[in-house]
Parts: C-alpha cells; sequence; structure tokens
C-alpha cells in the first residue's frame, strides 16, 4: 500500500490537485442564484422553459472562470472550488432556514461569506419567496403523509429540496455529436413545425429554449478559451505554457464540434457535467460507462500516437479530481440521511455491450486505476461485472481496488442489473447498455426518466405500528393503519397479516404522495440535461414533461430490511412456535426497551437472524419482499409503474431514531440495518452464509437496486489466495442473484472499536492457517497484537453511500 | 442413508480459505491424542464436551453462577471458574448468559447431520474448486464416523481434505488415503525425544504413516509448525528436510508460523499456557528455517 517509491511521475501532478482539493473548506456559492435571478427578473411575463434556458445563458456569460495550477481538465459550476450550489428556483428557503446554523450543523457544514449572505437577503429571497418548488410541497403535503414524515416512518421532502438528479444524461451522444449537430437536429425538427397547429407553438418555444442552451454551452467553452490563453500569456512556466495553450485550442473546438481526441472527449464530457449541475444542484449525475464511450477516441489516438496510456491516465486522474470539487448542498435533514456533500457522480467500468458480449477494454481498468491513484470520495466507481463475459483479469483488478480499504468499488452483479432495466419495461437491447446510478440505482444513458429514489419507507416503524396497532412508540400518536392489539393475534398469521396491512397503508400514502410531487416538478423544466435526451428534442418536449424515450414512476425504498425480518422472525420463533415468550411479555420487554428483563431481551437476540444462512429467518426475507414489490409495482404514476429499491445512504441511522426496540432485540433509537446487509453483529457464520440470505431477497424486482455492505478483515486478501478467494467469493454471489456488495476494510480503528463495544463485533472473524475464531472472542493482549499488526487504511477516501 | 457413527465436533468455520483448495468449510472435530505445548486451540483437546468461559463477552454479572444446579461455577471478581468435576454439561449456564460469554463446547451429529450443515457453501465451491476440510482435534481419532461422513461426500460429489497429525492407526491413514480428496500433515519434530516432550506422544508411528502417504503420490501437504527455541534448531530443521527427501521427494511443505492466537483460550478453560513467553518467529527466523528447508528437494509454500 505504500506504493509512493514506485509512483509513476504523472502522480506528483496529481498530488498536488488533490492536497488542493483536501485543503479547501466547502462554501456556499450563489453566484449562479445571484445571476438566475437577475435574469429572471428580466424576463417576466416570458415562458418559464424560456426565463430558464436563457438564465442559464446569462450563466455562462458572466459567471467567474478559473483555471486553477497544475489542472489539464478544466470548468467549474460555480465561482468555487468546492462550491454548494443553491438552486434558487427550486428550494431558495432551505437556505434560508440555516443562514445561521449552515457552517455549525452536524452534517456537511458549509462556510457563508458575509456578502453572499447578503445577496441572499436583498436579492434572492425578495424575488423567490412564494415562488419555489419546495414552499409549494410544503403548502400541498396531505395529513396522512405528514402524519408519516412526521412520527418518523417515511422521509420524502429531499426532491423538494434540490433538483432532479438521480440521471444519466446522453453523454456519448453529446460529445460525438457537439453543440452544433445538435443544433442542426433542433432546427431540422423546427422546420417541421406548423403554428397553426395546435401544441406546435409550443414545441417551437421548447426548441427556441434548447438553443438558448447551446448559445450557452459554447459560450462558456469560449470563455475557458480564452482564461487560458491569458494564463498562458501571463506564465513564465514553459511546460505549463503548452499546457495551457493546449487547452485553449481543446475549449475552442469542444463542446460545439464533435470531439476528436481522448483530450477532447473529457473535455467536451466535463463541460456538459459542469453545466447540469449548474442548472439544478442535484446529487447522481452519473457519467455512466465512460471505458464504452470514451474507448473510441484513446484507441484512435494510441493508434496515431498522439497520446501514452501513462498521458491517458494522467487525464482521467485529473478529470477525477474534479468531480471530488463540487460540494452537493442540502438541507440539515437531508444531509443526515445522506451525508458527506454525496454528489454521486457514479462512473462505471465493466459489462456488456450491444451484441452482449465482453465490453472490458484498457480503459476499464484504467478507471479502476484512477480511483487506486486519487483514493477520493469521488466519482461513486461502479462496476459491473458478468461473469460468463467479463474476464477474470478484470475481476482481479476490482480486488485490487477493494484491497485498499476505500469502499470502492461498489460491485454490481450484470445480470441482476439488466434484468433490473427490462423489468422497468426497457427492451433487452437497450437495458445491455445499462448504467449503475448514485448510490446503487439503475440507469440508461440519455433515454430514462424518474426519481430512483424519491421517499425512504422506514420499516422499523411498520413492525413498531403492526405491534402498537398503528401508534408510534416515541411520539405516542397514530400514524400508521389500525390493524388491532397484537394480544389478540391467535396466530402467526394475524400478526404477519398486520404486518401486511401497515406495509400496505404505508405504500398507498407514499405512492400518493409521489403523484403530488409529480405534479409540483411539471414546473420544473431542465433544458440544459434535456439537450443530450435525443427523444426530448424529437418530441420537443422536456424531460421534467416525460420527453424522454423511457418514463417510469418513482423509486419507493425500503430501509431497515433486516430489522423487518429479524422482527418477523423472532415474533414466530419466540411468541408462537416454542412459546419462550408471550405476546405480552414481548410487549412489556419492548415498552421498557428491555431494561430488567435480560431474559427476554436473550431470547430475542437469540432468534433465528438473516444473515446467518438460517432458512428459518431468511424465508420471511423472501415473503415479505415479494409482497412490498407486488404492493408497490401494484401502482402507477402518469410516467409508469412505480419502482422499488433498497438503498440507505446513511438514512437508517436517523430512521433508528425514530423507532423503540424491536423483537429483533434492536434496542430503542439504535441504528436501524443498512440496505439489505444483517443488522450489525448478527450475522455469525462469515461471508458466504451472508451471501446465502441476503440471495433470498428477490433482488431483481428491486429495479432501484438493493446494496449490500461487507467487512472485510485485511488478512482475507493479503495473499494471493486470499485474492482468488474472494474473487470466487463475488462469483459465487453472481451464482445466488445478488445485485450488488461493496466492502469496508475492517482497519485498526474498528478493531479497537470491537474491543470497547463487542456485541456490535460478534461477526468480525480471524483466519490464519489452521485456526479461525471471532475476534471479540480472543483475549485482550491477543486482541491487541492483532490490532498493533493491522494496517491503518490509508486516505480520508470515505464512502458516504450505506 | 441410515447412519451408525455419531461424531463430536465442537466448531465449523465457513469460508475458510487455508484449509485446502478453494473456499471451504472446515470441521473441527473434538478430541485429540497430542498435547502440543503451542496447541491454539485448547479445546480441541479433551473428547468430552466441556464448559467454556469467553473472557472478552463477561459481563461478571453472575447470572450463571446463580444458575448452575450443581454449584459448579464461582466468579473470583474477575473470572468464571468451573469446576470440573462438579459439571454436568447441562447447559444451564449458557441458557440464562446475556452475552454468551459461557457456553458447551462439543456437539453430537450424526455424518448425514454434518453433511447438511456443512455442504450449505455449495454455491461458492462450485466457483472455487472448495469443499469440506475435516480438522480437528484430531480428525483420525473417530475413523468410524469419518469414514462415514468421506463416504457420505464422495456419493454426493463433494470435494473433501482433512488435516491430521497423523497420530492414528494405520487403517485410518489408510481409510483416508482413499476416500479423501487431499490430505495435509503435520510434522511437528524430528527427534523422537523432543517430539515426546513437545506433544506427550511418540513420534514413530506418525512417522510411519507420514512416510506412508508421502510414497503413494497423493501429493499430500506437509505442514511444520516453526515454533521458536521449541523445534526450530538447525539440526532439527535438517532432519525434517532429510525425511521428505527420502520419503517424498519434491513434495510440499508449509511452514506454518507459530501464533498466539489461542492463548485466551486457555483462560477460557480454566488452564495456564505452557509456553508463556514464547514470541512469534520473526520473518528473519522464517526465512532462516526456509533456507535451510531448501537445501532438499522439496517444495517450499510461503
Amino acid at each position: 500500500m505504500n506504493a509512493t517509491a514506485a509512483e509513476p511521475a504523472y502522480m506528483e501532478r496529481i498530488n498536488r490537485l488533490k492536497e488542493k482539493v483536501f485543503e479547501t473548506y466547502p462554501e456556499i456559492d450563489l453566484e449562479d442564484a445571484k445571476i438566475l435571478t437577475e435574469s429572471f427578473l428580466d424576463t417576466q411575463g416570458e415562458a418559464l422553459i424560456t426565463r430558464k434556458a436563457k438564465a442559464f445563458l446569462e450563466q455562462c456569460r458572466k459567471k467567474t472562470v478559473k483555471i486553477w495550477d497544475d489542472e489539464l481538465v478544466v470548468g467549474n459550476s460555480g465561482s468555487k472550488i468546492r462550491g454548494g450550489i443553491l438552486s434558487a428556483d427550486v428550494c431558495w428557503s432551505v437556505l434560508d432556514r440555516e443562514l445561521d446554523t449552515i457552517n455549525t450543523r452536524p452534517y456537511d457544514k458549509f462556510h457563508l461569506r458575509p456578502e453572499d449572505r447578503r445577496t441572499f437577503e436583498e436579492l434572492i429571497r425578495p424575488y423567490w419567496k412564494g415562488r419555489s418548488n419546495y414552499e409549494e410541497w410544503l403548502a400541498r403535503i396531505p395529513e396522512d403523509v405528514a402524519a408519516l414524515r412526521d412520527n418518523g416512518a417515511l422521509y420524502i421532502d429531499k426532491k423538494a429540496v434540490r433538483g432532479w438528479g438521480e440521471v444519466t444524461a446522453g453523454y456519448e451522444w453529446f460529445i460525438n455529436n457537439g453543440v452544433e449537430g445538435l443544433v442542426r437536429r433542433i432546427e431540422r425538427r423546427k422546420a417541421l413545425l406548423d403554428a397553426t397547429v395546435p401544441g406546435d407553438y409550443e414545441k417551437e418555444v421548447y426548441l427556441d429554449a434548447l438553443l438558448f442552451v447551446a448559445e450557452g454551452l459554447v459560450t462558456l467553452a469560449e470563455r475557458y478559451a480564452i482564461e487560458a490563453e491569458r494564463l498562458s500569456v501571463a506564465t513564465g512556466d514553459r511546460k505549463r505554457k503548452k499546457e495551457l495553450e493546449d487547452i485553449a485550442a481543446i475549449c475552442r473546438r469542444v463542446p460545439a464540434k464533435p470531439a476528436t481526441t481522448f483530450r477532447e472527449a473529457v473535455q467536451s464530457f466535463y463541460f456538459y457535467q459542469v453545466a447540469i449541475f449548474l442548472e439544478q444542484n442535484a446529487a447522481a449525475y452519473n457519467p455512466g460507462r465512460m471505458d464504452q464511450y470514451l474507448y473510441p477516441f484513446y484507441r484512435d489516438d494510441l493508434k496515431k500516437g498522439r497520446i501514452t496510456p501513462e498521458a491517458a491516465q494522467e487525464v482521467l486522474d485529473c478529470l477525477w479530481i474534479k468531480f471530488s470539487e463540487p460540494c452537493l448542498f442540502q438541507d440539515e435533514k437531508s444531509a443526515e440521511y445522506s451525508s458527506g456533500y454525496p454528489m454521486f457522480q457514479n462512473v462505471c467500468a465493466g459489462g456488456v455491450d450491444e451484441a452482449g458480449q465482453d465490453a472490458v477494454n484498457e480503459l476499464s481498468y484504467m478507471i479502476i486505476q484512477a480511483t487506486m491513484d486519487t483514493r477520493l470520495y469521488q466519482p461513486s466507481l461502479s462496476v459491473r461485472y458478468n461473469m460468463a463475459k467479463n474476464p477474470n483479469s478484470f475481476l482481479r483488478k476490482i480486488v485490487e481496488l477493494m484491497k485498499l480499504g476505500t469502499g470502492f468499488p461498489a460491485f454490481h452483479n450484470d445480470e441482476v442489473g439488466i434484468r433490473m432495466l427490462m423489468n422497468k419495461g426497457i427492451p433487452l437491447k437497450e437495458a445491455l447498455n445499462w448504467n449503475p446510478g448514485g448510490c446503487v440505482e439503475t440507469n440508461l444513458a440519455g433515454k430514462l426518466r424518474h426519481y430512483s429514489a424519491l421517499a425512504d419507507i422506514n420499516l422499523g416503524s411498520v413492525v413498531e405500528y403492526a405491534l402498537l396497532d398503528g401508534m408510534c412508540r416515541k411520539s405516542g400518536k397514530r400514524a400508521g393503519a389500525k390493524t388491532g392489539n397484537p394480544v389478540d393475534f391467535k396466530t402467526f398469521d394475524d400478526f404477519m397479516a398486520a404486518v401486511k396491512s401497515q406495509l400496505r397503508y404505508v405504500i398507498r400514502v407514499v405512492v400518493k404522495a409521489s403523484h403530488i410531487i409529480d405534479e409540483i416538478c411539471m414546473n420544473r423544466p431542465v433544458p440544459v440535461l434535456s439537450i443530450s435526451f435525443e427523444e426530448c428534442i424529437e418530441n420537443a418536449l422536456d424531460y421534467a414533461h416525460g420527453g424522454a424515450k423511457y418514463n417510469s414512476g418513482n423509486g419507493i425504498i425500503c430501509i431497515g430490511v433486516s430489522d423487518l425480518i429479524n422482527s418477523v422472525s423472532a415474533v414466530k420463533h419466540l411468541v408462537y412456535d416454542t412459546k419462550r415468550v408471550s405476546m405480552p411479555q414481548l410487549l412489556d420487554a419492548l415498552a421498557c426497551d428491555f431494561e430488567g428483563v435480560p431474559d427476554v431481551l436473550k431470547a430475542c437476540a437469540e432468534a433465528p437472524k438473516y444473515g446467518n444462512d438460517d432458512p428459518r429467518a431468511d424465508k420471511f426475507a423472501a415473503e415479505l419482499f415479494a409482497f412490498i414489490a407486488d404492493e408497490i409495482e401494484g401502482y402507477s404514476s402518469k410516467f409508469g409503474r412505480m419502482t422499488p429499491g433498497i438503498l440507505p445512504v446513511s438514512g437508517n441511522t436517523p430512521f433508528g431514531t425514530e423507532v423503540g426496540a424491536l423483537p429483533s432485540g434492536r434496542r430503542a433509537w439504535k441504528p436501524l440495518a443498512d440496505g439489505v446487509s444483517p443488522n450489525s453483529g448478527t450475522d455469525l457464520n462469515g461471508p458466504s452464509s451472508v451471501l446465502k440470505s441476503v440471495a433470498y431477497i428477490p433482488h431483481d424486482r428491486f429495479v432501484q437496486g438493493t446494496l449490500l455492505n461487507m467487512k472485510l478483515a485485511p488478512e482475507m486478501v493479503a495473499s494471493e489466495n486470499g485474492i482468488q478467494q474472494l474473487m470466487a467469493l463475488l462469483k459465487g454471489l453472481c451464482t445466488l442473484g445478488i445485485y450488488h456488495v461493496q466492502f469496508n476494510v475492517v482497519d485498526q480503528k474498528k478493531l479497537i472499536e470491537a474491543q470497547e463495544r463487542p456485541e456490535e463485533y460478534k461477526n468480525l472473524l480471524v483466519r490464519v492457517a489452521g485456526y479461525t475464531a471471532f475476534f471479540v472472542e480472543l483475549g485482550r493482549d491477543v486482541q491487541n497484537d492483532i490490532i498493533a499488526r493491522t494496517i491503518q487504511t490509508e486516505s480520508g477516501a470515505q464512502v458516504s453511500c450505506g | 442413508m441410515k447412519s451408525s457413527a455419531r461424531g463430536r465436533i465442537f466448531k465449523i468455520a465457513r469460508y475458510a480459505i487455508h484449509d485446502g483448495p478453494g473456499i471451504r468449510t472446515t470441521v473441527f472435530m473434538k478430541g485429540c491424542p497430542a498435547r502440543c505445548l503451542w496447541c491454539c486451540s485448547p479445546e480441541s483437546q479433551s473428547f468430552e464436551a466441556q464448559i467454556v468461559w469467553k473472557e472478552g463477552l463477561c459481563s461478571r454479572c453472575g447470572r450463571c453462577v446463580r444458575q448452575c444446579p450443581n454449584g459448579a461455577l464461582s466468579l473470583d471478581g474477575r473470572s468464571v471458574i468451573v469446576e470440573a468435576r462438579r459439571c454436568t454439561i447441562c447447559g444451564e449456564c449458557s441458557s440464562v448468559c446475556p452475552g454468551n460469554a459461557i457456553g458447551i463446547c462439543g456437539q453430537d451429529v450424526t455424518p448425514l447431520e454434518l453433511l447438511e450443515t456443512a455442504s450449505r457453501d455449495l454455491p461458492f465451491w462450485r466457483r472455487s474448486g472448495g469443499g469440506v476440510t475435516v480438522s480437528g482435534g484430531e480428525a483420525l481419532a473417530q475413523p468410524l464416523f469419518l469414514r462415514e461422513f468421506l463416504e457420505l461426500c464422495r456419493s454426493r460429489s463433494i470435494h473433501t481434505a482433512i488435516e491430521t497429525c497423523l497420530c492414528a492407526d494405520r487403517s485410518a491413514v489408510a481409510m483416508i488415503s482413499e476416500l479423501a480428496d487431499f490430505i495435509q500433515f503435520d510434522i511437528k519434530a524430528m527427534s523422537p525425544v523432543l517430539h515426546r516432550r513437545l506433544t506427550s506422544v511418540d513420534n514413530g508411528r506418525i512417522l510411519q504413516n507420514a512416510s506412508f502417504l508421502l510414497k503413494q503420490n497423493l501429493a499430500p501437504l506437509v505442514r511444520f509448525p516453526l515454533v521458536p527455541g521449541c523445534n526450530d534448531d538447525e539440526g532439527e530443521l535438517n532432519a525434517l528436510g532429510e525425511f521428505l527427501a527420502e520419503n517424498g521427494p519434491g513434495s510440499a511443505l508449509e511452514i506454518l508460523p507459530y501464533h498466539r492466537l489461542g492463548v485466551g483460550m486457555y483462560g477460557a478453560l480454566g488452564r495456564e499456557y505452557a509456553l508463556p513467553d514464547t514470541p512469534v518467529p520473526s520473518k528473519a527466523e522464517i526465512d532462516r528455517a526456509a533456507a535451510i528447508l531448501g537445501r532438499y528437494p522439496i517444495n517450499i509454500i510461503s
């Protein structure tokens, strides 16, 4: 891991650039909001879409343009290196509430300069007050939705407090056509319109708006070219002078024209990435399959001697640093559910091509190498691993990155990803081109519109409601359905019916709320994003209005999977099967958080648990999650069938604070389990049994993705044999039809925690030849030896996803 | 299949990656004829089930002491003491322990029951060439059970490996040479006197068994636990090299560096550890041993 001696020469530049990111404190950046507001003051009376497009054009004309030292890839959405951008038209009021606390709140702090605060108070707030999407949502939220939200069973505000995101733009189409090519398409489409035909006027207005966007994109790049030229004249450093001249030449060409080289393709891509983030502050603008759409340029450059693999790696690494600069600005509550300024720009390597054949190429390895080189929190690196088609050498490279302990890459089983897309109604031919988005969601570049994680449902609350006749323990108020007093449940089936009724109720309320948010979002067009969606131009219809080729209902996300399974399993086992604990005893124990009833706590803790390959628990994973998928899929929105998913980001912790003690033995207010992972410390048979249990969830039906976190003891991959067996374990995961896994390497800090809180680390295994033991069961001295031997995981890289 | 023999095991470890090819499930049999000074799993030695107390998990609440119907437990402030003479292995202590710090070590199973539990990782064996490893304790000390279990595995095409110290009857060794797919065995010391002092058993039979296996073209893996100050002098290492060169030239030898991971278990059983001051070997010491053994025509695996 200490490879400094062997580091390639280009790492000098990369390390300097990285240092700059680490040293810069995130700041609220209001320049874009200011220009947007001024533009809106000038365009009153015009169509909303025109006003949005003109505001973008103004932003491109006026925004600060800076090129920092050492950069090879340039561009920035705002005026600051690590800026958090405010989408004033979507949610100005989010900042209003936090003007005094934004730099002191517990998660994702931002510095706010006094002059920016003045701009906000004197210009932005007065104009936008009463006009934002978020205010609309707050005014329209129905009572039953608010009841679930305020009693901790539902988190649903996140899409009203920031932009769309959760999308993979048509980057390939954009790079290959250039803005000039898009303009030709728009003009051709415009020529087919007849202003006397109903509807054609709106289309004309829309296409004209796209032309403003096109002008903005070209203007922005030209300004970077001018800046690069200015700097190249000013610098005394000959090497840097040449670099700046190259940057200027590239910015003169792209994105206006189709890219012709690897450097141009990367720069064209990044200008567009900057532009869509500028248009709307949002998480998960996913670059997607960069190893596919950049490869033709790389191959061509290599063949013509224009680039070396090292030079290309340096450019990729520079781009990786750029990905880590912007910081998602979100409200305090959302930051708690998804912390770490989570931009979730998901880049993918691997998978299959449009003919279903191996798509791994040199760039697939270089993309993984870029993350190994930079070890930053962005981009979110994913792999599509296709067991049948991708080579072992690719899997090995994946495991080498896993070993570094950054939590990357997110490993995706390609076949399941393809099936998820098909279950969203996308034909196989196109589903083959899917890409992971955000955390573990599924997407399709330039073709698909939906909110992949509209709302989170708290499954811990669902259990609680089933045991309290719809009441929330924390607030004492009714938020769920009335399902009766559990003491009267004669059989386990009665209890199960109550759980299902609560699930049915919560899902129904969420669907209703989702439809309201869809309605509000009709006032949130995104012309900059739409311009790379071919069908948005053909249909002359915005992405927000359903212009994309495929549209699907929003995603409803389940949190507390293992808590639900283990609680149902405990009730079955203890109350109805072994009768070790009676229902009144259980209810009393839960009411006092097991205080003074160690026998009940022990019984609950020892009931069959998900994550141990124990069918007594795992069968409920199969039954309940098929039920949940049935329920969610049973509803449609105006865009398509509603979609389920299981990805917690960090929502399992705040959701946990809303839920009292559970029959699973989880104590009150503690975090729930994350994703489809077992509750912490409850899986005791090693990684293979975790996977066996997790396989009971019908992954391919949870089309917005399922997330599995696993811990990896460093010695498990210390040897060649360990690497080989981890590769085999991942193949086993694919065989079992599991969708995703990511590994956290257990470092020194975690081991010390395990010593202090053994109950949470009961599953941590120590293995050497001929010997296996649980870490927490070893003597203190031996534990200290192991701690001393264990490497400190390098770098500050943290994955906030899950 | 009707099972007659019952075996006594004390642990099943899944995703074992050091106990034979691929991803394996390792079954640890209870009971061993040898008493190696450095034994890292003292709970494996007795053929009888016994009570084990784990210091790290214990909150010293005393519930087990109060629960014990035979007055076999006491709490001396820091430790729970088990008086083996009074203990009937009833498990009452375990049933009330909030932290699962006290429990029974040793469980009886039929070959079929064991197979059902031990074969749950089948999906991972397919991808890795793994299977079941029977270890111990001493796997060959329960030969009837082992034979039935290995036959059962073979009938289901499950790859089997055996880890043994070869302190066993020839008939049992011959049995595994036929029924197991992979064998790894230990040689702990060559000098009979030293061997007896370190393990409390003679090595005459062990070396004969080793010679028998080495000459059968089964490609077994020989393992040598390198314990500083016990079996690492040059004479011992040369003797081992000569033995392997003579009986199985080209055979694979893995040096297992002594480790102290099992020390805590001695406390859990209320026993003293025999090598309190022995350090784990340094890399230089391991390299030195490898260099000496490397003079012989054997394949040293690090």
